[in-house]
């Protein structure tokens, strides 16, 4: 088989919202948005499970709705409301789901943790 | 003088359910995973995979993926640097019997369908996925065999000390009034922690590494780097500060690790490696096993005859050995017992200690048995198990150090009502549903390893614990700091425990329920003779209390109290001539230990709803009455429990590693096909822990709860299913095909 | 996944216009992008058409429905026209998958779900629906959750869309357009049997795209049930599934819908059986006998027996729920 050139395939410009700020950012097509939040911008509280939606650990917030990131190509969030673990609280004040999941111990190794508390969320919402 | 004193069990922070340490952490998405830190020019590596189950490559053709601009290099067996000869240098602390698997380090031959054949190495995760599916490899497929059922008639006796048959079973069993001889099997299962397996190396400029490995036992990966690479120790460093679960499947360093490490020196750059979803079906697991129960009491339902064979499967290169028949000469009282356990080599990847190694799965024979022995005998399943109650553990011929088993036999029957049971099967129903009750009990070891600790505190009266253990998600971080507090006098607060760090004291690997009784005594231990330090220092600085004697004095809140004065801890440091006190100490079991058995118990009470035509299976109510000495933390433990019971359910309805042995591979390798629980599938589960007092197990008290949570679910569920339909399905896990 | 190209036009002709040899469509990508991470869908550009208007559930002239290709699973499910006229449509929507991925799939892209077969789904081993002429490792390997109906020689998966049973038992109408203009497909026709080209999952050209989903005027909304039997109570694809409607006169059946899912290529319909069922009483017995003429022809593999013991069960139970009201 004949290796085919990822970087003949353009990058492309999109702009959206994460955890309230805008953000202008170059993506290639096949770069998924769990790959995109975990490997380039640091922001590794959105967990890869299993990276084919089946255990939620990458659940985040898109325009108030849960999703998964890991199914979820970085270039269609063009123009788009993202929420993360990291864009819950507010400051130092927890999100009231992130102060429950603690009072009842709801997790344990604290991996699914953030997908859960995001899908947690998105159900509320 | 207000100073609290922390007396054990009264306003010590030792018992309360306190808040996770690392919950903010855990909830805020700040808590970093083996694979989560970052560095500049970081590479990222992808592992390619045999598909077959035996022969030998003929060829990989990689030169397609060296096409790929940003591909850095692809490594494997034909090209790798050197590594260590002698299988020795592969061994770990829980390595099995024989020649331990070497990762790309075999010349030509593949051993397994799954086995990493190389190592592809890119600029991001996207260009070495791609270029790994690039990769070509011709194979000459030899004939394999991979069904444990298929090969039973090879199975040779495992390299186990199996306890000694006692009494006379044959005549015990002939004679007896009741028997049972029943066969049952439970399936491989595959650990399938949240985190995949993942190593971060991180190259430093002296060429040493700095490694984030997900691993229950940073030492032992540090050892094994050194041995497999002959590095000095010093230039391995492995942290782990957070692990995303684990179950056993971090007790031996994954083959990640060395991929990782060895891509790194040779690249002389940084590199991580994660392992996919399906690639965590491609090393240890829980053994499919194949058990002959054979149990026969007399007419009163004293057990007269024990008898449990079990063959397990293991791989061509090592004897994985666990703990599945030793049950069943312990936990009731019996004269004649013979136990057996074999293996039957297949070609597949050695099996792996996961939650309740053997206890687990044996367990399942056991107290099916028993239920089949309490049907055929007309007597109440509790009530049997109350008569053949043993006050000692005839394999050792020692007495318990504690066994509160009929305490969780009494109140876990009360809480679940089992007293309004009506023992016929089918007898009980609810509109479409059966409804069936069932129970069983649980036992776990009780151990304890040798474990060092260093406790130091400083000007502001903080304290610092360290361990060179893991938190896999059990509670370590909290339940640590709980006993530091509890052992130097100072507020939970006030104290840091320090773990996840191969630098730091000696701990043993994180498993086997022996954390809080190795480690916990460790930290206990150092907090003590910090004390020592503290009064020493008060010693020194108050000629006064020069001649004070430790039994006079007080310590607690961050004070230490003597006569009518209270010094505070934060005081006594910024007086001494030190930055801090700090005291290192090494822990070993206690001498008293050596006569008594020790072990953790359970009792397991579930309500199952089947639906009569259609078959499915509701598992509705749990209750767990679990003796486990002392709990540091009922909010922890309780959890801990709970994932155990979840867990059970699972075992008993849904896990499997499905097979397919034309191809010789597993099939179901993903998430949406290896079934494990959804919220929907849980009903109430009610966990009791019941008084358990025990002063020899170890000076704490507390025996650990890991494993015993999911001992005995399986078996109470199955049992509570004969109930409902007077069905017995002894071929796990119980899917509703076999109950229609 | 292998390296590709991408666009997003703002129109259907557009779209359709775009599309080349080694092209696919991507809306929600929940099977999609699944597919090309193992390898399995390799394709060199895709069409985003996420941007096309294609998202509102509006009332046809006739009393019917259209719901847009866009519209995602979770808005159908809730949609009130929805729930209230097909409730049979919300529930079967509701048993499939997760919250998440019902938030993202698409009402179109539901209808393109490809196999959960185990072999279908490991790049590495044969599969003819995969590679045609390769094999079929499932007919003597793993095949507890295959086909019982309908299936061929060269393969034996099953269809594991909820929400398509649902609609084949509505008569749903397919609205496709591709570079030669539009068309219709009725729901039976739009899925085929494997044959001898399992490859082809259903009668869509390459270039066609699904515009829309139309569901004739509501005539079962008193009298439907969608039964799902799986290995776990969420998140598990159906061992057998029952989409059950019937229209009621007093207690005789005026008019009836029966479509399994879970036990063939595609949602089984059987409409012999539903005439068999066609102004008898409400009963037990006429269901059971409905249940049986619905498999007759099922053939079991080694594992998967049980589902036309449990297919029939599922059918009598569904019915039964239905006529009592199954929505209450």
């Amino acid at each position: 088989m004949s290796a085919t050139n990822p970087q003949a395939f353009a990058e492309h410009s999109i702009a959206l919202t994460l955890n309230g700020q805008p953000r202008q950012l170059d993506v290639q097509p096949w770069t998924t948005l769990l790959d995109l939040l975990r490997e380039q911008l640091d922001l590794v509280g959105t967990k890869k499970g299993c990276d084919h939606g089946q255990c939620g650990a990458c659940t985040v917030l898109r325009d108030g709705k849960r999703i998964n990131a890991c199914l979820t190509l970085a270039i269609m969030c063009d123009g788009a409301e993202l929420t993360t673990i990291e864009g819950l609280a507010d400051g130092d004040a927890l999100h009231p789901m992130q102060r429950a999941f603690i009072k009842h111990d709801a997790f344990q190794c604290g991996y699914c943790t953030p997908g859960q508390i995001c899908s947690a969320v998105g159900l509320a919402n | 003088m207000n100073a609290k004193m922390f007396p054990p069990g009264k306003n010590s922070p030792v018992g309360q359910p306190l808040d996770r340490v690392d919950g903010l952490l855990k909830v805020t998405g700040q808590a970093r995973y083996a694979g989560e830190y970052p560095q500049m020019g970081l590479l990222q590596g992808s592992v390619v995979s045999s598909t077959i189950a035996c022969g030998r490559i003929l060829s990989i053709d990689t030169s397609a993926a060296l096409q790929v601009p940003g591909v850095v290099a692809v490594i494997d067996h034909t090209n790798r640097p050197h590594v260590a000869s002698y299988d020795k240098n592969y061994e770990d602390a829980d390595s099995a019997e024989g020649s331990p698997f070497r990762p790309l380090f075999y010349n030509d031959r593949v051993l397994y369908s799954g086995q990493p054949l190389a190592l592809v190495v890119a600029d991001s995760l996207e260009l070495a996925r791609y270029a790994g599916s690039l990769i070509r490899v011709e194979y000459q497929a030899d004939a394999h065999e991979t069904s444990l059922t298929a090969a039973q008639a090879t199975a040779h006796t495992a390299p186990a000390e199996t306890p000694k048959p006692r009494g006379n079973f044959q005549a015990g069993f002939a004679g007896a009034a009741f028997t049972v001889d029943a066969h049952y099997s439970t399936p491989n299962e595959h650990h399938n922690p949240m985190e995949p397996h993942a190593s971060t190396v991180i190259y430093q400029d002296d060429g040493s590494l700095h490694i984030h490995d997900k691993t229950q036992g940073p030492q032992n990966c540090q050892d094994y780097l050194h041995k497999v690479f002959e590095l000095d120790k010093e230039k391995i460093r492995i942290f782990a500060a957070f692990v995303g679960g684990a179950f056993g499947s971090g007790l031996r360093p994954q083959y990640q690790l060395p991929l990782a490490v060895m891509a790194a020196l040779h690249l002389k750059r940084s590199v991580r490696v994660t392992l996919t979803r399906q690639q965590m079906f491609t090393f240890g697991y829980r053994p499919n096993t194949l058990q002959h129960l054979r149990l026969g009491a007399t007419a009163d339902g004293k057990l007269v005859a024990v008898g449990h064979d079990v063959i397990g499967q293991t791989s061509r290169f090592e004897d994985f050995t666990e703990h599945v028949v030793e049950w069943s000469g312990m936990l009731y009282q019996c004269d004649n017992v013979q136990l057996t356990y074999k293996l039957a080599p297949l070609d597949v990847y050695t099996p792996l200690d996961m939650r309740a190694p053997g206890a687990a799965s044996g367990m399942v024979g056991l107290e099916c048995a028993m239920d089949e022995l309490a049907s055929a005998a007309g007597i109440d399943p509790v009530q049997l198990r109350v008569i053949n109650f043993a006050e000692r553990n005839g394999n050792e011929d020692k007495p318990y150090s504690s066994k509160e088993l009929r305490a969780c036999y009494e109140q876990g029957a009360g809480r679940f009502g089992w007293s309004q049971r009506n023992p016929e099967p089918r007898s009980m129903r609810n509109g479409r549903q059966l409804v069936g009750w069932g129970m069983a009990g649980g036992v776990w070891e009780a151990m304890q390893m040798k474990a060092s600790a260093k406790a130091s505190i400083d000007g502001d009266g903080k304290l610092t614990v360290s361990s060179a253990t893991t938190d896999i998600g059990t509670g370590t971080y909290t339940v640590m700091v709980q006993i530091a507090a509890e052992a130097a006098g100072v507020m939970p607060d006030d104290v840091t425990f320090v773990l996840g760090d191969s630098s730091l004291p000696t701990a043993p690997l994180q498993g086997g329920s022996f954390t809080v009784s190795s480690v916990g005594t460790a930290v206990q231990q150092a907090c003590r003779a910090l004390r020592a330090k503290l009064l020493d220092a008060v010693r020194m600085a108050h000629p006064q209390f020069a001649v004070v004697d430790m039994a006079e004095v007080g310590f607690g809140d961050g004070y230490l109290i003597v006569q009518d004065q209270r010094f505070a801890y934060a005081d006594i440091v910024r007086e001494s001539s030190h930055e801090m006190l700090e005291v290192q100490i090494d822990a070993e079991p206690d001498e008293k230990r050596n006569g008594y058995a020790t072990a953790t118990h359970s009792a397991v009470f579930v309500e199952v709803l089947v639906d009569e035509d259609l078959g499915s299976i509701r598992v509705n109510r749990v209750v767990s009455a679990v003796a486990a000495g002392r709990v540091v933390n009922p909010k922890t433990a309780g959890s801990q429990i709970l994932g155990g019971v979840v867990w059970g359910i699972s075992q008993a309805m849904q896990e499997e590693t499905q097979t397919d042995h034309n191809l010789g591979r597993f099939m179901n390798h993903s998430l949406a096909e290896y079934h494990i629980p959804v919220n929907a599938d849980i009903g109430d589960i009610d966990v009791v822990f019941v008084e358990e007092n025990d002063e020899i197990v170890n000076e704490l008290g507390s025996k650990g709860v890991g494993e015993i949570g999911i001992v005995g679910v399986a078996s109470a569920i199955a049992n509570a299913i004969y109930h409902a339909t007077g069905k017995r399905v002894r071929e796990f896990p119980i899917t509703l095909d076999k109950v229609l | 996944m292998n390296p590709f190209s991408y666009s997003k036009p703002a129109d259907v002709s557009q779209a359709v216009n775009l599309v080349g040899p080694a092209s696919r469509f991507i809306a929600g990508g929940t099977n999609l992008l699944d597919l090309m991470k193992e390898n399995i869908a390799r394709p060199e550009h895709l069409i985003d058409i996420t941007g096309l208007p294609l998202k509102e559930v509006r009332e046809t002239a006739s009393g019917g429905l259209m719901i847009g290709a866009l519209v995602s699973n979770a808005d159908l499910a809730w949609h009130p026209l929805v729930e209230s006229r097909y409730p049979l449509l919300s529930q079967a929507v509701l048993a499939g998958a997760s919250p998440q991925l019902r938030n993202m799939a698409s009402t179109g892209g539901n209808l393109l779900q490809r196999t959960r077969c185990y072999y279908f789904y490991d790049s590495t081993v044969p599969c003819n629906k995969r590679e045609p002429g390769s094999g079929c490792p499932a007919k003597d390997g793993l095949n507890r959750i295959h086909a019982i109906l309908g299936a061929s020689s060269e393969c034996v998966a099953t269809h594991p869309s909820d929400m398509c049973v649902a609609l084949a038992a509505l008569e749903a109408v397919v609205h496709v357009e591709g570079r030669a203009g539009k068309r219709t497909i009725e729901f039976a026709d739009f899925h085929r049997l494997p044959a001898d080209a399992p490859e082809r999952d259903n009668q869509l050209a390459d270039d066609e795209l699904i515009t829309a989903i139309e569901l004739p005027s509501a005539r079962f909304r008193q009298h439907s049930h969608y039964l799902k039997i799986r290995d776990r109570a969420s998140y598990a694809f159906a061992l057998v599934s029952v989409a059950a409607a019937l229209e009621l006169d007093g207690d005789v059946i005026k008019d009836v819908r029966l479509a399994l899912g879970g036990v063939a290529h595609k949602p089984w319909r059987d409409k012999a059986v539903e005439q068999l069922l066609k102004g008898k009483p409400v009963s037990r017995e006429n269901f059971v006998a409905a249940a049986d003429a619905m498999l007759r022809d099922a053939q079991p593999l080694e594992h998967n027996a049980f589902k036309i013991k449990l297919a029939r069960r599922a059918i009598v139970r569904a019915l039964s729920d239905a006529a009592v009201g199954g929505n209450a």
